[in-house]
Order: structure tokens, then C-alpha cells, then sequence
């Protein structure tokens, strides 16, 4: 379960405030969108969830496992413990697949298995079956399309079965069509996979197939679809 | 059109100012490459001016008469005489010894004062060279009139320091002189600018308080400094004895009994006469009647073959230096297109911005003469500066492999500049042409294809092809040039291969790499792209490693074989060098206790026209053989037992040593050295064809100030290979042999470190009955062991040793007289020394080795860390998926590495076999000479070892530095 309580983050250069106050719960195989002007700071959002940045204050926590909460007061989670918690708890599916092109697409998928060292072969080509990109196995990268890339992209992301995924414009590089099939394999892999979703986007189409579809504005998020949120968010989604 | 141009540049500038470490490194390339370029090209030319100046030295090209017994001194009465009787070709000169110094605190250099007498000189061949009569009423005929005619000298041969240097007496100078000097001599001199009279040691060196105003000329010696010798009889100094002499200066009376002190010790005889022209052996003969005392004459030794530098070490510098330049241009190209690789967007920008392919290639090529302008300058300096500090390092090397000096080059900046900017922005644009071309047609972004890789059945069938094709090229090396030009050719197919291979052998490792290390399998999956990307670094790195392994594989057989053949060679425990003659050396066995054995080196010459088998006709050889007949050396060797023993062959006839052996004391039979069989192409069986054979070249000239230029970088080890200095001998002769023996090749000998052809003749076959020609014969060199019938440990130079080197050094004294010239030397002092010279040797090849290493070495860091600035999206992604930062440096580090280490797997048998090549076909052409190839792995592993230590230096700093940023919108670049 991912929580987050009064993150804030300012421009670097400017200190101008980007990230606000910004209070949100999502529950374990619930998924959220997040949509929002370009420049509002929803990327920035992703990498303070994933540790990549560091919050000006606040707290994000993932399974009661606190990344950012107090961590300038508190100095037990360090650089080493945050790289442990991406390698154990998170998923990333990128906007530009980065796949590793040495690979062929079983190496690329199997590799987060791998590195947290739950390999599980059954579980890989159920994925891969589910994804349709089965018989991609043994291609090398170049011979992939974008949306073949983008699904092998999901499949590792899921494969080490992460607590959580966080997907930055997953369909940003995709054509409608492919856009379509990678979303809803993306929302559904998740949810039959029991993780959590936060998925960063600018398509409309994406965001409505989310648990819970949310506005990132002047540093806070909001509702895009009450109706929706009430139904799935355990937790009122607070801007102050 | 202009406007665009600039408009190109200024965008192209712009984006070299965006990432400023991919022109830096391009420069810093340049840099090297040049730094490389100037060192190598001052080092031959200083080599060159040295030669040309040691070719040069005016006073030296006569001979010199001296009394035969050392003791005996001419005088000017003596000299008088000669002259009235028509020896007008005679001049008369006498040297002392004089100390320059800095201060006290630094270490003083001893010169040699000659005076000369400059009037016959005035009337002789030397007018030739541009030293006229003076003018008329100068009858003081000083050295001033020599001196004001240097600046004449040296323009002449082209040099440029015609102004020497002051040197004035530490006690004041009481009268001023003018002198000239060497300019190798003036090279030596750092601050050494006073003459020192005090703390003197040698005896017979009065007071000479003079202030010498010194000009450089080669018309001087060198080591030398000369002056009138009405200047050097100045100061209280006379020729005469018995004569009182008369101070030029009484000021009062302590000073004048300072000067009668002086006067004690103010004779200083004539040194000998200057014979313009060579005497016959009748003029001497004449001479000797006028004076009544035997007289010898001693030619210098300008043709002297080891005095000059021979045109394979220029060669061979030449190849260091090319080799240096191939690896710094692979460097530049290899940041080139790294560089063009990461603009390549924003130049596909411009394409579409309407720039044509023309103005877009000009303003690249206009950059890349921009790094050039800035670069090359700075390169040139770091040159100047290496060729400066590796001066001393190259001087010993000179003096003691070739016997040549070496002189701090006068170059032209302006020249210097032109040619390294020519010969850079050349290089480059040819070599750049292709990706600039490339570059400046992109206009459309395209996904890297895949490269078809070939089969590991295509690529064994290509290695196997060229390697046959290699080993058919080798058949036809026939010369230094073709023998260099193969070396390049193994090395470019070398390089060819290993990038057929290095994918291959990439591809098998990442099969064998456990899945469960999957940074690891990620490192080498991607080392296998990695080694398409950095194909030109891995070359500029393997060409460099081969060439090391080569090098020092092949020094290292040399050093062995040198080694083995010396200690084989050195059969007695002592060995004496000296100028007494052989008679009275020899009643040394008869008068020591314990009873000493003594066995001379005995020494001719002769010309061979050519080598026939012995069923060819004579007529059929002259058909043959060469036109110009190969000059000799025919030395004696020992019949006994311990010259069997030490007997080193190559080569001899049915491999039965026991009957050649037989053959050889019966004059049946000679030896050859490697060099003689190579030049004649001898084999064994076949029979010389000499002619001419005649007394060789005296050695006994220590004391002579002429001599001193080419004696006085001689070391032992030079005497031992080849002690053939000194003059010719006065006539021909045809008893040099009582027993002319068979010139029938019964074997042939390795003989390293002699540039000359050499004929081992049995000792007794020698002419040992006439006193006279027996002293001729003797080369000065005599090696002393005890008689069979004494114990071996009772003479020698270890604490069990009854008869030390202190005993017998004493005895040698005590029986040839103190004046005589004399060192003894151990076996083992021998053998060190001609060891340390072997290392000084090789220290100059040893350094360029390194920096070649080095340069390759950065070549390597410089395209991966290019690389890695290309690959930071991957590395973000790997940091993204939670790989900690010191897990991706340790990667990345372990990548690279294992990259060089597969290229230095790969380098290893391709360095043997350059080694291989370097000692059967460059040594056998530049040098006459091969020796077995042995190989070390402690040689080889080091070499490898040093290399990948260089690299993981160089990459230990860019590694440090790269923090790749983890960020969610990091894309792979084009």
C-alpha cells in the first residue's frame, strides 16, 4: 500500500513550490492515474514515490515502509536501503521502454527476477502469455516493435512481483491502437497481479481505465471522477 | 555562402562548447600525438647532427707521429729538424690536461689544452675548408686569426653557434687567448666557465692563467681545447726543460715566488707531430734516422664503421614513432566519432535547416583545424620538453650501442610547425574523411542496423587465409625497409582479425556468464555491443600491447643470448687491457708464481670478395661474389681446451663439433661471425675469398689528445666485441700468418654487438716469430688464466683466491712499467659491464614502449569514457531498477577491463610472433644478426599485467567521476 502525507518539493533553481501538501492512498491493487499540465510536476511526483529525489517534506511510505518520511531527520534509510526498496517493491514502466538492447526480450523480462533473485520461470511465461509476447522470447530488442518493447517493458516491471508500479506516459511512444491493447494489458496484469498502479499520463483514454483518476494542480491532487475515487479510495485525497 | 559557413562553425562550436570533454579529449589526442611526432623527429635529428658533426673534426683527418717509446718526448730542436728536412706536412703540438668547473659545490670536467702550431697549417689542405693565410704583418700567427675564421667554419657546415664560450682562470687572467672548441664539446659544458688551477692532481700541469675566449668549430677535437701554441708556452710554461723561464708578470716578490714554485713543474714537451698526409714507411724511417729514437704513427679512426650511427636505428626510431603516431590516430578518431555520434541529432537539425552537405563538411573540417591550431603548438612544446629530458638517456645509448653522440637538435620552430600541422590535419582528414562524409550526408535519423556478423566458420576461414597469406609475405622481406614494412603488415592483419574475433569471443563468454549474476551477464551482453563501438580504441590498444609483447620479448631473447654467449665466451678469470706491446706482456707467464697462462687477441684485416663451395671455380666466385669486397677483422682463437670450451656456434659443418674442432687447430678451417655469412651468404663448407690481408689498425693512442674524441666513449665491452681503434698500420703486409690457413667456413658464430664481419683464425696460425709484426698483431687484449697444471680457484677474484686482481695488477706494473696504460678486469667486471651497457641500451626503447602503452592505454579510457557518457540512459535505467551506484562503477570498470584483457588474450601469440619477426628479419637485415627466440612467460604476463594496469589507472578517474542521473524521462540516444 502506498501513502503519501504532506509531501512537498520546490523548484531547485527557483524554490517556487511544485509539489504542495500533497496527501494520497492507494490501496493494494488499486490503481491511480494521475494527469496534469505539462510542467506541473506529475514525473517529478513518480520519482519522489520511487526515491529517485528527495522530498522537501513529508512522508512516503510503502508497505509501512517509510522512503522519504523524516529521512533527513532520520538517517536509517540510506542511499543502499533505497536502491534495496526499488529492487524488492517497485516495478517501472518508462515512457521510452528502456529496454536493454543486449538482451533479447526473455533477458529483458527475466532481469528484476533476477536482480531481487525470485526467479520464477512459470510465473515469466504466464506473463509473457498474457501479454502476447510469448513467441518475442528469443527475438533481440531491434526486431521489437514499440508496443511489443512496451509490453515486454510491463511484463518486467511485474515479473519480481513489486508491491508497486509506477508507469510514466507507458503509452506516450504508442500508437492509438497499440495504446489501447498496452493500457488495458497494463491495468489488467496489475490488478491480477494484486499491485498497486500509479500511472502518469496525458491521455484521457488511459486515465479513466485507473481505480482512481486524479489532477495533479498547483502542487495538489485532485478529482477528476468523484464517483470513481469515493468507490475506491479508502482516504479522502487532500489539498491544503 | 561565408555567412553559412560561419553560421555552421559557430553552431558546431556551440555544441563542442555543450560537451566540452569530446573536443578536449580530441585535443588532448592531437596533443600526443605531436608531443610523439616532435620527440622522435629531434631525436633523429640530433642524432643526425651528431653524426655529422662527429663526421666533421678538421685537426683529427691526419695522422699523428709520436715516439714509439712512450717515455721519449719530442722537442722543439727535434721539430726544427724535421722541417728543414722538408717534413713541412708535420705540425707540432702539446696538450696538458685543464679542469673546468662550475663552483665548487658541482663536479669539474677535464678538458684537453692543445696547442697547435697554426703557421703550416696556414699553407695546408685545411685552406680548403676555408681557413685562409692571415693577413700580412701578423706574424704573432696566433689562434685569434683561427678564431675569427670560425665564424667562416661554421657557417660552412651549416651550424649556428658560432660564438663559444669565455673561460677565464680562477687566479685572474693574466693574458687573454682565443681558442676554439667542439660544439659537442660546447654541448657537454653546462656552466663550465672557469678554468680551475687549483686542487690540481695530475702532476706535470703548470700555471696557465688565461682567459680563453673559446669559438665552436668541429675544425676542433673534441674534449678539447685548442689554442696557438705560442699561447700555450705563455704564462710560464716552456717547451724547454733546462731553460729558465722567464714570468711574464713581476709585480712583487711574493708574486714572483709564487711563479718560481710554478716554474718546477713548468716544462711541458711536445706532445708529437700532426702529419697532414699519412708517412710511408720510409718517411718514418727518415724520421727516425734525423732523431735517433724510434717513432710510430697513429692514424685517427674516422672510418671507423662503429663511430658512425647506423641508418637501422634511425629506422628503428622511425617505426616507434610511427607506431605512436598509428595509436594517437586512432585516438583522435576514435573521439571523432564518438563525437559526431552524439551530435549526430543536431546535425540532421541543420541538414533539414536547408545547410548543404558541402558547407557542412567545410565547417567540420574547419573545426577539426581549429583543435589542430590549438593543439599541435602545445604538442610541440611537450616534444621539446621530452626530447630535452630523454637527452642523457639517448647520449648513453648512442655512445655505448653505437659508439655516436648525440647533440641537442637546432631545429626551425617554424619548419617544425609547419610539418606537424601538415602531417596532422593530413592524417586526419584523410583518415576522418569517410565519417565526416557520412555526417554530412545524414539527414534522416535511421535505426542503427544490425551488423551482419560473420559465422565463426567465415571468420576461421579468413584468419586461417590471412595468416597464410602472412607467412608467403614473410618469404619475401629482403631488407631493413621490407622487413619494417612486413611488421606493419602483421600488425594492421593482426588488428584486422582480432576485430573479426573480439565479437565472438564477446558472444561465447555471455553464454558461459550464470544468469544469476545479472549485472554481470548485463556487463558482458553489452561488452559484446561495446566491442563494435570502440573497434579503434581496441585496435589503438592491441597494436600497442602486440608491439610491446614483441619488443620486450625480443630484448628479453637478446638479453638472454647476449648473456649466454658472453659467460660461454669469458673463459678466463682475468682479462687485460693495455698499450704495452705483446713481447714484454709475455715474459709475465714465465716470471709470475703461481705459472700464469696468457693468450693474446691477435688481429688482421682483409677484404672478402666473395665465398665460393669448393667444387665452384675461383672465376665462377669472381662472377658472383659482390663488387665491393666486405672489410674484416681476423682475429685469433686459442687452440686449448678452454677455447673449445668457450667456443659459442651457431652453426657447424655435419653438426660434429669434435672434427670442426680438429679441423680448426689444424688451420684447416675458419670461423665466421652470423654477420660475415649473411653479408656474403656463406655456408658452411664454402671458402672465403680474401684478399688484401694486412696489419690491422693500432690501439695503443690513450695518450694521444687526438684520439681522445673517439676513445672516450669506448667501454670495455666495446673492446671486447671489437677493439679495432687506432691507426693504420704503415704498410701492407703479407706475414701476418706463418701458416696461412684454409678460409674454408667450418662454422659460424653468433657475434652480437659487432656491426662488422669477422674471421676466427686459429691463434698458432698467427706470425709469432717477428717481434715487430707479433706487436703489431696484438689488439691489447689479453686474457689471463692459470696453467692446466695449477688449480683453477688458485687465480681469480673470490676470497679463496690466492693470486687476486690486486696481485696481479701489481705484477703487471711492476713488469711493463708504471707509465704503461693498464686494466685488468675481472671475468665477472667484464660481464656486468657489457650487461649494463646492454641495459643502458635498451632503456630509450624500454621508455617509448611505456608511452606507447600509455598513449594506447588513454586511448582505450578516452573511447569508453565517451562511451559511457553515451550509455548514462542504460546506466539510469540499471540505477532505476535499483543497482546501487558502486555496483554500476564496478561493472562498468569490470566491463572494460575484461574487454582489454580479451584483446591482450588475443595480442599475446600475435606479439610472439612479432617478436619472432623483429629478430629473424629486422635484426637480420639491420644488423646481420639473429639469436634464438625465447620465450618467458614472466616477460609476456608482465607486459600484459603492466598494459591492463594502465588502463584500469586511466579509467579509475572518469569512473570516479560518472554518477549517472536516475530520471524517468531518460532516453536512449540515437
Amino acid at each position: 500500500m502506498l501513502t503519501i502525507k504532506d509531501l512537498k518539493k520546490s523548484f531547485s533553481q527557483t524554490g517556487a513550490p511544485l509539489i504542495n501538501n500533497l496527501n494520497l492512498t492507494v490501496k493494494t491493487g488499486e490503481s491511480v492515474s494521475i494527469q496534469g499540465a505539462s510542467g506541473c510536476g506529475k514525473s517529478t511526483l513518480l520519482s519522489l514515490i520511487a526515491g529517485f529525489e528527495t522530498p522537501d517534506g513529508g512522508d512516503i511510505s510503502v508497505n509501512g515502509l517509510s522512503i522519504a518520511g523524516n529521512s533527513k531527520l532520520d538517517n536509517t534509510f540510506k542511499a543502499k536501503d533505497i536502491d534495496n526498496f526499488r529492487k524488492q517493491h517497485l516495478g517501472i514502466v518508462f515512457q521510452s521502454f528502456n529496454l536493454f538492447d543486449c538482451f533479447n526480450a526473455w533477458d529483458n523480462i527475466a532481469f528484476t527476477a533476477r536482480l531481487k533473485g525470485n526467479v520464477d520461470n512459470d510465473y515469466q511465461l504466464a506473463l509473457m502469455e498474457q501479454l502476447g509476447i510469448l513467441p518475442l522470447a528469443q527475438k533481440p530488442l531491434s526486431q521489437l516493435s514499440g508496443g511489443e518493447q512496451q509490453r515486454c517493458a510491463i511484463a518486467r516491471a511485474l515479473v519480481h512481483r513489486p508491491s508497486l508500479i509506477l508507469a510514466d506516459e507507458p503509452t506516450g511512444n504508442l500508437d492509438e491502437t497499440t495504446s489501447e491493447t498496452v493500457s488495458d494489458l497494463l491495468f489488467k496484469t496489475c490488478k491480477e497481479a494484486n499491485t498497486s498502479l500509479v500511472v502518469v499520463t496525458h491521455s484521457q483514454d488511459v486515465a479513466v481505465k485507473a481505480d482512481a483518476a486524479l489532477r495533479l494542480h498547483k502542487g495538489v491532487l485532485e478529482r477528476v471522477n468523484c464517483e470513481s475515487t469515493e468507490q475506491t479510495l479508502s482516504s479522502p485525497i487532500a489539498a491544503s | 555562402m561565408l555567412r553559412t559557413l560561419l553560421l555552421t562553425l559557430s553552431s558546431l562550436l556551440a555544441m563542442a562548447r555543450h560537451r566540452p570533454w569530446e573536443p578536449l579529449l580530441i585535443m588532448a589526442a592531437i596533443i600526443l600525438a605531436n608531443a610523439g611526432l616532435v620527440t622522435v623527429l629531434l631525436i633523429n635529428e640530433g642524432a643526425t647532427q651528431g653524426e655529422l658533426l662527429q663526421s666533421k673534426q678538421g685537426l683529427t683527418l691526419g695522422s699523428i707521429i709520436t715516439p714509439a717509446d712512450s717515455r721519449t718526448r719530442f722537442t722543439q730542436s727535434d721539430y726544427a729538424t724535421l722541417r728543414k728536412q722538408g717534413f713541412t706536412q708535420l705540425v707540432a703540438i702539446a696538450e696538458r690536461d685543464i679542469t673546468l668547473s662550475c663552483n665548487a659545490s658541482k663536479p669539474s670536467t677535464t678538458l684537453t689544452l692543445l696547442g697547435v702550431d697554426t703557421q703550416p697549417l696556414l699553407g695546408s689542405a685545411f685552406r680548403k675548408r676555408g681557413f685562409e693565410a692571415p693577413a700580412q704583418n701578423d706574424s704573432a700567427l696566433s689562434l685569434s686569426y683561427l678564431s675569427q675564421n670560425a665564424n667562416k667554419f661554421s657557417e660552412m657546415e651549416n651550424q649556428q653557434t658560432p660564438a663559444g664560450r669565455e673561460l677565464r682562470s680562477n687566479s685572474g687572467g693574466d693574458f687573454a687567448v682565443n681558442g676554439l672548441i667542439h660544439p659537442l664539446t660546447n654541448a657537454k659544458l653546462a656552466c663550465h666557465d672557469t678554468l680551475n688551477e687549483t686542487n690540481r692532481k695530475s702532476a706535470p700541469s703548470p700555471y696557465w692563467p688565461a682567459t680563453v675566449s673559446a669559438y665552436v668549430s668541429s675544425f676542433a677535437p673534441q674534449n678539447t681545447i685548442l689554442i696557438s701554441i705560442d699561447d700555450f708556452y705563455r704564462g710560464g710554461v716552456t717547451i724547454e726543460n733546462d731553460e729558465s723561464v722567464k714570468p711574464v708578470i713581476h709585480d712583487n716578490a711574493k708574486r714572483a715566488q709564487e711563479q718560481q714554485v710554478k716554474q718546477q713543474k713548468a716544462y711541458v714537451p711536445l706532445s708529437g707531430f700532426i702529419a697532414l698526409s699519412p708517412l710511408s714507411q720510409q718517411h718514418l724511417t727518415q724520421i727516425e734516422t734525423l732523431l735517433g729514437i724510434p717513432v710510430k704513427q697513429t692514424t685517427s679512426n674516422t672510418d671507423n664503421d662503429t663511430g658512425s650511427l647506423p641508418d637501422s636505428f634511425r629506422l628503428n626510431l622511425w617505426a616507434m614513432s610511427g607506431l605512436m603516431g598509428v595509436v594517437a590516430l586512432f585516438i583522435v578518431l576514435n573521439a571523432l566519432n564518438l563525437m559526431y555520434r552524439t551530435r549526430l541529432p543536431n546535425i540532421i537539425r541543420l541538414r533539414q535547416l536547408g545547410i548543404s552537405q558541402r558547407i557542412l563538411g567545410s565547417a567540420l573540417f574547419t573545426e577539426l583545424l581549429v583543435y589542430c591550431v590549438i593543439s599541435i603548438p602545445i604538442g610541440m612544446f611537450i616534444g621539446f620538453q621530452a626530447a630535452s629530458w630523454l637527452s642523457p638517456v639517448i647520449n648513453g645509448t648512442f655512445t655505448s650501442l653505437f659508439n655516436a653522440v648525440f647533440v641537442n637538435p637546432d631545429v626551425n620552430l617554424l619548419f617544425t610547425f609547419g610539418f606537424a600541422l601538415t602531417t596532422t590535419f593530413i592524417s586526419l582528414v584523410v583518415f576522418s574523411l569517410v565519417s565526416i562524409v557520412k555526417l554530412s550526408n545524414a539527414l534522416t535519423v535511421t535505426p542503427v542496423k544490425k551488423e551482419n556478423a560473420l559465422g565463426q566458420f567465415a571468420v576461421g576461414l579468413i584468419s586461417l587465409c590471412a595468416l597464410l597469406l602472412l607467412f608467403i609475405a614473410e618469404g619475401f622481406v629482403s631488407s631493413t625497409a621490407s622487413a619494417l614494412f612486413f611488421v606493419t603488415l602483421l600488425l594492421l592483419t593482426s588488428c584486422a582479425l582480432i576485430l573479426l574475433w573480439l565479437p565472438i569471443f564477446s558472444r561465447l563468454l555471455t553464454r558461459f556468464v550464470p544468469r544469476q549474476w545479472p549485472v554481470f551477464h548485463y556487463v558482458i551482453a553489452n561488452m559484446h555491443l561495446l566491442s563494435s563501438k570502440t573497434r579503434l580504441a581496441v585496435c589503438a590498444f592491441f597494436i600497442a600491447l602486440t608491439a610491446n609483447i614483441g619488443m620486450n620479448t625480443m630484448t628479453d631473447s637478446f638479453r638472454d643470448a647476449t648473456e649466454q654467449w658472453l659467460t660461454q665466451r669469458l673463459y678466463a678469470p682475468f682479462y687485460l687491457y693495455t698499450d704495452a706491446p705483446l713481447s714484454r706482456i709475455e715474459t709475465l707467464s714465465t716470471k709470475s708464481s703461481p705459472p700464469l697462462a696468457l693468450t693474446p687477441l691477435l688481429k688482421a684485416e682483409g677484404a672478402v670478395i666473395g665465398s665460393h663451395a669448393q667444387e665452384e671455380t675461383h672465376k665462377e666466385t669472381c662472377e658472383n661474389s659482390n663488387s665491393s669486397p666486405t672489410y674484416v677483422s681476423i682475429s685469433s682463437y686459442p687452440v686449448h681446451q678452454n677455447g673449445k670450451k668457450a667456443l659459442v656456434l651457431d652453426d657447424v659443418i655435419n653438426n660434429d663439433l669434435n672434427t670442426v674442432w680438429r679441423e680448426f687447430t689444424e688451420g684447416k678451417g675458419v670461423f665466421i661471425n652470423q654477420q660475415l655469412a649473411f653479408s656474403l651468404n656463406a655456408k658452411l663448407g664454402h671458402t672465403l675469398d680474401i684478399e688484401n690481408i694486412h696489419l690491422r689498425k693500432t690501439a695503443n693512442s690513450s695518450s694521444s689528445a687526438i684520439n681522445t674524441s673517439n676513445e672516450a666513449y669506448s667501454s670495455p665491452q666495446d673492446k671486447t666485441t671489437d677493439p679495432t681503434q687506432g691507426s693504420q698500420s704503415s704498410s701492407s703486409n703479407s706475414n701476418v700468418f706463418a701458416v696461412t690457413p684454409q678460409w674454408k667456413v667450418l662454422g659460424i658464430y653468433p657475434d652480437y654487438g659487432n656491426l662488422n664481419g669477422q674471421i676466427l683464425v686459429p691463434l698458432p696460425s698467427f706470425n709469432r716469430n717477428d717481434v715487430l709484426i707479433r706487436d703489431q698483431l696484438f689488439s691489447g687484449v689479453m686474457a689471463i688464466y692459470p696453467e692446466p697444471s695449477i688449480e683453477a680457484n688458485v687465480i681469480g677474484d673470490n676470497k679463496q683466491s690466492t693470486y687476486g686482481k690486486d696481485i696481479l695488477e701489481q705484477q703487471l706494473k711492476s713488469q711493463l712499467g708504471e707509465h704503461r696504460e693498464i686494466a685488468l678486469y675481472t671475468r665477472q667486471a667484464l660481464l656486468d659491464t657489457s650487461m649494463q651497457t646492454f641495459d643502458r641500451t635498451f632503456v630509450l626503447t624500454d621508455g617509448l614502449n611505456i608511452t606507447t602503452l600509455l598513449v594506447a592505454g588513454v586511448a582505450f579510457a578516452v573511447s569508453l569514457t565517451v562511451l559511457s557518457i553515451g550509455s548514462a540512459a542504460q546506466l539510469s535505467v540499471l540505477r532505476a531498477l535499483g543497482v546501487s551506484q558502486l555496483k554500476v562503477k564496478a561493472s562498468l570498470f569490470a566491463q572494460y577491463l575484461l574487454l582489454c584483457f580479451i584483446s591482450a588474450l588475443l595480442a599475446i601469440p600475435f606479439g610472439v610472433y612479432l617478436a619472432y619477426v623483429f629478430i629473424q628479419q629486422v635484426n637480420r637485415h639491420a644488423f646481420n644478426w639473429v639469436y634464438p627466440l625465447s620465450l618467458n612467460a614472466q616477460v609476456i604476463l608482465s607486459s600484459v599485467g603492466l598494459s591492463l594496469f594502465i588502463v584500469s589507472l586511466v579509467l579509475l578517474l572518469p569512473l570516479g567521476k560518472l554518477k549517472p542521473k536516475i530520471d524517468l524521462r531518460q532516453e536512449v540516444q540515437l
